[in-house]
């Protein structure tokens, strides 16, 4: 007897297992086939699409570094001797594919992935405006960072005849993750950012907070003028001045009172999209260029003597970007655009990706080539930011110079210098014997990273190697190898 | 499911049947040594698993068949042989068997069973407490393996204190990324590679390693990389035992094989290359920046203190046996303020001896870590970077224009930056990390005996660990002036996880009597594993005072919590036959089941046989007598295994995050699901030859093997853009190789003892298959290494560095043709034949004792493999990082007055960037250490019958006292670097500024009474 229920112990023990006690699902995640059934499920993937610009892989893009990387490129910046040498191979034209200066892939690919997923399955949700805005917004961010691609490593169409035939970038609008895409043309690229941009504007909603860091019809307009800009010519310089000027309707332009405080997020006059970074999001924005010690500011990279000398006295913007103050014995013009809100941790600030002085100044500029005008455009700028103000009324070429250069004041350290000098196929030119310190004195930059000549190879930012070895139909740039 | 288990259940029942049970009658006795009565001497029915323990009063009882040989074992003493005859009583002396020529473990652990050695058809290696104790006690179990045995490969982590070795058998490698470490199995308990740390090598009696595929597998889904069986001591001999063991000594950082810069050197070589800091200096400040010399190692680091002290009790009355433990450990590592480890552990195992029928058990283990991290990542937040960074030139503290320390406003002296921007020695002090591990080891167990040669045996283990972690970055710190809020001071995380582990194993072993001749035996199993774990974080900034760790006054990030689990379920049966210990056969079969796999990919069935040939039974070589001993055997054994696949790794799921306060969904892990991901399958094959020959003064066992994987699994991050990656089943790889045992006793007599040991695998690897659809060049990229069909898994694939030319100072690299350049190009990269594993590893030794005095040594060696020197590449930097120190083998650089210099022109002079990754800096990382070396001088009571113990032992042990390498640096690379080789870990692939091995020297006592 007392050997059975031994016996049967034992079958007991044999009999305690079943499928179910090795199948789970997670916790802390939800499965694919549930995540895009509901209207609120396709917008949790929107926010989640905005949020990859910002993070998880997003430091690459607006998270961090390409607030510096293109400006690095060009005479808005001079590196700081002192400082801890980051993003030199920029500063110095040293890139190449197996050290890449600006790698945006990651930023720019995990937010497009998840808009053309949202994209693809929109007609899981019964058409309504709620629907509409989800598209709207996604078909937002796709052209966004795929134009941000574009005009990083292909040419910009405006820049050189052969331009628009030369290679593009591949247009994520296939969620298939192992899609091995080859490069196109700049033309092709620039027509499907275009097209995405125009189904943007008629579909995007117009509930969307800027405070959200959500992006509304405005902004799709004012991406719209400045893809315009940079495709040149007539037809498209009529592109701009005729979506400009939808997107400034009814928006103002940042009050001089208000535009210190505009850096400190402390307003968002102007504001026509921003990327929107809490300190529990982990990027730190301003951290590629300064942070800030008990002693002062550390640099990473200062402006000139010779830029900070571009901003008048009157001019409000050398107050809002800059602090002229000593670091470790020396005095230096320290950028402080991202330098942190008045509370909270240091070096954490929203993105600003449009602004609504922009839009003015591509349309100006888009005005000038068209019949020359283009100075009240400029004026709506200007007259917010001296005081007093008075207007230069200028014509002809005085007038395009006062366009630019109010655009490099503007826009400076915000990612158009580089852009502007690419799309215009100009020279970038440092000084030889100017320095890091405010004085002008200093060190000087290198003389390889004194000139990058209008038309050369390296306007182009490399495709990284990684990406080369991944994907054998991606070409590279000529002239590397 | 169901009907699987009712099949075996049949085929119980129909062993039952079949039983026939002979005469047998009773027979006691009484067992004793030339001291008196011996309890806890092992009586076993030859041939069979029926046996009895002498009790208190050495009296043992057990029934046998007439005709049958009584084996009687005792440690210590020679194994003795009766047959029983007509007679009920059998009384025995026993003798100590001073030479101890035999095999010390007459038995092999297999963990959940063990085994006579000479019926074993497996490769296992056995390692006793005898050598575990020669290592250092600082040093983890693993770590402690080193050298000790063929075909098992052991690289420290890094010298961080408490840190682990990656273990891997038989030139495992892990594809997926992450250690293919082997799997510990405690008493029987699965136990993973990081919590084994906890275990005091002193609690353990013996380390078994199961290399081929029948003896792993067991263990099934762990076993693929080989498997360690640890076995804790347990309470035997009558004479309750009591021992104390104490050693005390310090570490010091391995010495570079080069130095780096002084103050004058550097500011002299800034000015001979056009770039660095003193360049725009007056002579009045570069005076000030000489005066300044000092060597940031001495300033960083100091010697560090270990030491470790445990006691134990073991006793036994021949029913109950019991066995406590004790011990403490601090290895304080080598930075400066730092105290980087201490342990606190304890172990109680007793077993009761309830009737004839059961038998239970309860074995119970548990620690308590404290370590104090440093960080260890590829920047000056890490001391062992800024060891190298710093300039000599530059102070702890900040100075004036006059050389004055400045002060802050408290009046405490500023640190400086430096060029760096990051003052490390203030990290130190004011941004501290500590993790608390607390682990608890239960295992009851149960085995009862219904019937003659039925055994049925239940346990359930269960692992418990919880772990803290803090990390403060105190209030103005300079971190904190950095990152931190103004307004809300400081920042603290704190966060942790419970684990809890569990796996009931239920097993029944039938014993067959099919007369003296044939032996036959059935295993069938069945196990149960899941294990469950808990997490949560919590950040907060908002610090009145570094003093106050738990204030904190608002949140940093989004805490969270996190919950996950996973199981396995196993069914093994196994039969062995053996006829008359001289043709052995065993083979088994199991099928295994895993949460972690594909949806559509589950279950998969495994089998496997050895066979064994004790030649030295046969007639033939009976008159050989130089040989004792000499066995062939061979296996075949398949494992299926989920290696290094994470919980939910197969599924395509999203997490939350937030954005601009709102909700979004995100792809967990950037990582996409695979349904059809099954387990990989490890087939291994392996011939091998076991000999004891010339009165057993010499000793082999030699295999050779072949270990293919199958579908091993892979993170596949070849999508569009490397946007995401997938675990998919990738390929095959083959390791083939082989290995030797070898010892020999050159003198053996009562007073001396001198005898050899080495150990030494040789092993080639193979990519067999890749099955990568979307790649069109069908290779897996780790970094710097690559991983294609027909070569070595993770080649090397750099760029080939030529030297430099005599007429310009360019470097000068090979294209992918063959044509000398002076542009480099990653499109130059090609395989290099070379790759981080080495070809041949393993160790020896000798032994020597005369009375009381002893000496042993072990050495390790690897040959054969490289590792990526990062840390030499930025120390030679040719003129890239001004601001960082260089070495002083930096001044040999190009010149037109030093056309025949080593290094290329510096870019400062030539603007042509030579700081790059080709294969100039990959560098031979074979070596021989001098691993061990004891010196010790034990009293016992035989010269000093005075003493109040038994024996004392005093001795000396230094650990890594001497390298012959050519490597720049230390050539046992682990990790490369802890923060940034997070994913795809390939051990030894780079050497990034990780925490430095270190060498020790230590003094201890052991007493026993």
């Amino acid at each position: 007897m007392k050997k059975l229920i031994y016996i049967l112990l034992i079958a007991v023990a044999f009999n305690s297992c079943s499928e179910d006690d090795i199948t789970f699902t997670p916790y802390n995640a939800v499965n694919e086939t549930i995540v895009l059934v509901t209207p609120t499920d396709f917008n949790n993937m929107l926010t989640g699409a905005y949020s990859y610009m910002i993070k998880n892989g997003g430091a690459g893009g607006y998270g961090e570094e390409f607030l510096i990387d293109s400006e690095v490129l060009t005479d808005n910046l001079i590196l700081k001797e002192q400082g801890r040498q980051s993003n030199k191979t920029g500063f110095e034209f040293r890139y190449v594919p197996s050290s890449t200066h600006f790698d945006y892939y990651a930023s720019a690919y995990r937010p497009a992935h998840i808009s053309t997923k949202i994209l693809e399955n929109i007609n899981n949700i019964p058409a309504s405006v709620d629907r509409d805005n989800i598209e709207g917004q996604a078909r937002f961010i796709r052209a966004l960072v795929h134009f941000d691609m574009v005009r990083i490593y292909s040419k910009i169409p405006s820049q050189s005849a052969d331009a628009n035939a030369s290679f593009g970038m591949p247009y994520l609008d296939n969620s298939d993750a192992n899609w091995r895409p080859v490069r196109g043309t700049v033309q092709e690229t620039y027509k499907k950012i275009i097209d995405d941009l125009l189904l943007a504007e008629q579909k995007i909603g117009t509930t969307n907070l800027l405070s959200q860091g959500r992006a509304s019809k405005a902004a799709v307009q004012g991406l719209l003028s400045r893809v315009y800009l940079y495709m040149g010519g007539a037809e498209n310089n009529a592109k701009v001045i005729e979506w400009g000027t939808k997107a400034v309707a009814g928006i103002n332009v940042c009050p001089r009172a208000s535009f210190v405080s505009l850096w400190d997020d402390g307003n968002s006059n102007g504001i026509l999209f921003k990327l929107r970074v809490d300190a529990t999001d982990v990027s730190i924005p301003g951290v590629p260029y300064s942070q800030t010690l008990a002693g002062g500011i550390r640099s990473e990279y200062v402006a000139p003597k010779s830029v900070f000398d571009l901003y008048q006295t009157t001019d409000i913007r050398k107050a809002a970007y800059f602090s002229t103050s000593a670091f470790s014995g020396k005095i230096y013009n320290h950028i402080i655009k991202y330098n942190g809100r008045l509370t909270g941790n240091a070096n954490i600030v929203d993105i600003k990706v449009i602004r609504v002085e922009e839009v003015y100044l591509n349309m100006a500029e888009a005005q000038y080539r068209i019949n020359g005008g283009g100075l009240s455009h400029l004026d709506a700028v200007r007259s917010q930011r001296y005081s007093p103000f008075v207007s230069g009324n200028e014509t002809g070429v005085a007038l395009l110079n006062a366009i630019l250069l109010e655009r490099r004041l503007e826009l400076a350290f915000e990612m158009d210098r580089f852009f502007t000098l690419k799309r215009l196929n100009l020279t970038m030119t440092r000084n030889a014997t100017e320095g890091d310190f405010s004085d002008g004195t200093g060190t000087p930059a290198i003389p390889t990273a004194l000139t990058l000549p209008a038309g050369d190879i390296k306007w182009q930012l490399p495709i990284p190697q990684s990406q080369i070895d991944l994907n054998k139909a991606l070409q590279q740039n000529p002239g590397y190898n | 499911m169901k009907t699987k288990l009712n099949g075996f259940l049949t085929l119980l029942l129909a062993l039952f049947v079949q039983v026939t049970f002979a005469q047998e009658k009773t027979v006691t006795g009484k067992v004793s040594d030339a001291s008196g009565p011996l309890p806890g001497v092992t009586v076993l029915i030859k041939g069979t698993k029926t046996g009895s323990q002498t009790d208190f009063d050495g009296n043992y009882s057990i029934r046998a068949n007439t005709g049958a040989v009584l084996q009687f074992s005792f440690v210590g003493m020679k194994t003795i042989d009766m047959t029983v005859g007509t007679a009920n009583t059998i009384n025995v002396t026993m003798q100590e068997d001073a030479l101890a020529l035999q095999e010390v473990v007459v038995t092999a652990n297999l963990g959940y069973f063990t085994r006579d050695t000479k019926k074993l058809t497996s490769s296992i290696s056995t390692i006793t407490s005898d050598d575990l104790v020669k290592q250092s006690p600082s040093l983890t179990i693993n770590n402690a393996l080193q050298g000790q045995a063929a075909g098992v490969q052991v690289t420290a982590a890094n010298g961080k204190p408490g840190a682990n070795a990656f273990v891997s058998v038989r030139g495992a490698v892990s594809i997926t990324g992450g250690s293919s470490s082997a799997t510990y199995v405690v008493d029987g308990a699965f136990v993973s590679s990081t919590d084994i740390s906890s275990l005091s090598s002193s609690d353990i009696e013996s380390v078994s390693i199961l290399k081929d595929g029948a003896a792993a597998a067991l263990y099934g889904v762990r076993g693929a990389n080989g498997v360690i069986v640890i076995t804790t001591k347990k309470g035997k001999g009558a004479k309750t035992k009591f021992e104390f063991n104490s050693t005390v000594g310090f570490t010091q950082k391995l010495k570079d094989p080069f130095r780096m810069m002084n103050a004058e050197e550097k500011i002299r070589y800034e000015g001979l290359i056009g770039g660095g800091s003193s360049l725009t200096k007056t002579p009045a400040e570069i005076e000030l920046m000489k005066s300044y010399n000092h060597d940031w190692q001495d300033t960083l680091l100091r010697d560090g203190l270990i030491q470790n002290h445990n006691f134990s009790y073991s006793g036994s009355d021949g029913k109950f046996s019991n066995y406590f433990s004790m011990g403490v450990d601090e290895n304080t590592g080598i930075i400066k303020n730092l105290d980087g480890y201490n342990r606190i552990n304890g172990r109680y195992n007793s077993e009761y001896q309830a009737n004839d029928f059961v038998k239970f058990g309860f074995n119970v283990g548990g620690s308590y870590q404290k370590l104090n991290e440093p960080r260890d990542r590829n920047n000056t937040q890490n001391p062992f970077r800024g060891i190298y960074d710093y300039n000599a030139y530059e102070p702890v503290f900040s100075r004036d224009a006059n050389g004055v320390i400045l002060l802050d406003a408290t009046g405490k002296p500023v640190y400086n930056p430096t060029l760096a921007g990051f003052p490390i020695a203030e990290a130190i002090l004011n941004n501290t990390e500590q993790q608390r591990y607390f682990r608890l080891f239960g295992r009851p167990y149960l085995e009862i005996t219904p019937i003659k040669n039925l055994v049925f045996n239940s346990k359930i283990n269960t692992n418990y660990e919880r772990y803290q972690r803090e990390s403060f970055v105190k209030p103005f710190s300079f971190l904190d002036n950095i990152v931190g809020d103004p307004n809300a001071r400081g920042s603290k995380t704190d966060n942790g996880h419970d684990a809890l582990e569990y796996q009931w194993t239920n097993s029944i072993q039938y014993v067959f009597d099919l007369g003296s001749k044939h032996n036959l035996d059935v295993i069938l199993m069945h196990e149960y594993f899941k294990s469950n774990f808990r997490s949560y974080s919590l950040a907060r900034k908002g610090f009145v005072s570094g003093d106050l760790p738990t204030g904190g006054s608002a949140s940093t990030t989004v805490p969270f919590t996190s919950h996950t689990e996973n199981a396995t379920i196993s069914y093994f049966g196994n039969i062995n036959y053996d006829f008359s210990d001289k043709y052995l056969l065993s083979v088994y079969g199991r099928y295994d089941g895993a949460s972690v796999l594909g949806a559509n990919e589950k279950w998969e069935f495994a089998k496997g046989a050895s066979l064994g040939w004790a030649l030295s039974e046969e007639e033939f070589m009976k008159d050989v007598k130089w040989v004792n001993s000499l066995k062939l055997r061979g296996s075949y054994g398949e494992l299926n295994t989920t290696g290094g696949i994470g919980n939910y790794s197969a599924q395509s799921v999203y997490s939350t995050t937030s954005y601009g306060g709102l909700t979004g969904t995100i792809i967990t892990g950037a990582l996409i699901g695979n349904p059809n991901l099954k387990f990989e399958k490890a087939i291994k094959t392996e011939i091998g030859l076991e000999s004891s020959l010339f009165d057993n003064r010499l000793r082999f066992t030699t295999s050779y093997f072949n270990d293919k994987r199958e579908d091993f699994v892979y993170s596949d991050n070849s999508t569009n853009g490397a946007l995401w990656s997938s675990l998919i089943n990738a390929g095959d790889w083959t390791a083939k190789g082989v290995e030797l045992e070898l010892k020999g006793f050159a003198i053996k007599n009562e007073n001396t003892n001198l005898s050899f040991y080495v150990n030494a695998s040789r092993i080639n690897r193979e990519v067999n298959k890749l099955n990568r659809p979307d790649d069109p060049e069908n290779q897996l990229l780790r970094g710097l290494t690559v991983t294609k069909v027909g070569f070595q898994p993770d080649e090397f694939f750099l760029t080939r560095y030529v030297g430099v030319n005599a007429t310009n100072g360019l470097a000068e690299y090979l294209t992918k043709d063959g044509v000398v350049t002076t542009t480099f190009s990653d499109n130059d990269r090609v395989l290099s034949g070379k790759t981080p594993y080495a070809k041949h590893e393993g160790g020896f030794g000798m032994n020597f004792s005369h009375k009381g005095f002893d000496i042993s040594t072990d050495f390790v060696f690897k040959e054969g493999n490289y590792t990526y020197n990062y840390m030499w590449l930025n120390m030679n930097a040719d003129g890239s990082s001004v601001n960082r120190n260089q070495a002083v083998d930096a001044f040999d650089f190009w010149t037109i007055d030093n056309p025949n210099a080593s290094l290329p022109s510096p870019r400062t002079k030539s603007n042509v960037n030579s700081n790059v990754v080709s294969d100039r800096f990959l560098q031979d990382a074979s070596y021989i250490r001098l691993r061990s070396l004891n010196i010790g001088y034990t009293l016992d009571k035989k010269n000093f019958s005075s003493m109040p113990f038994n024996h004392v032992r005093i001795y000396t042990q230094m650990q890594n006292l001497l390298t012959w390498t050519n490597f720049i640096g230390d050539p046992e690379v682990g990790i490369g670097s802890g923060e940034s080789q997070t994913t795809l870990l390939v051990p030894g692939q780079f050497a990034l500024y990780s925490y430095p091995n270190v060498k020790s020297m230590s003094i201890g006592v052991s007493i026993n009474f």
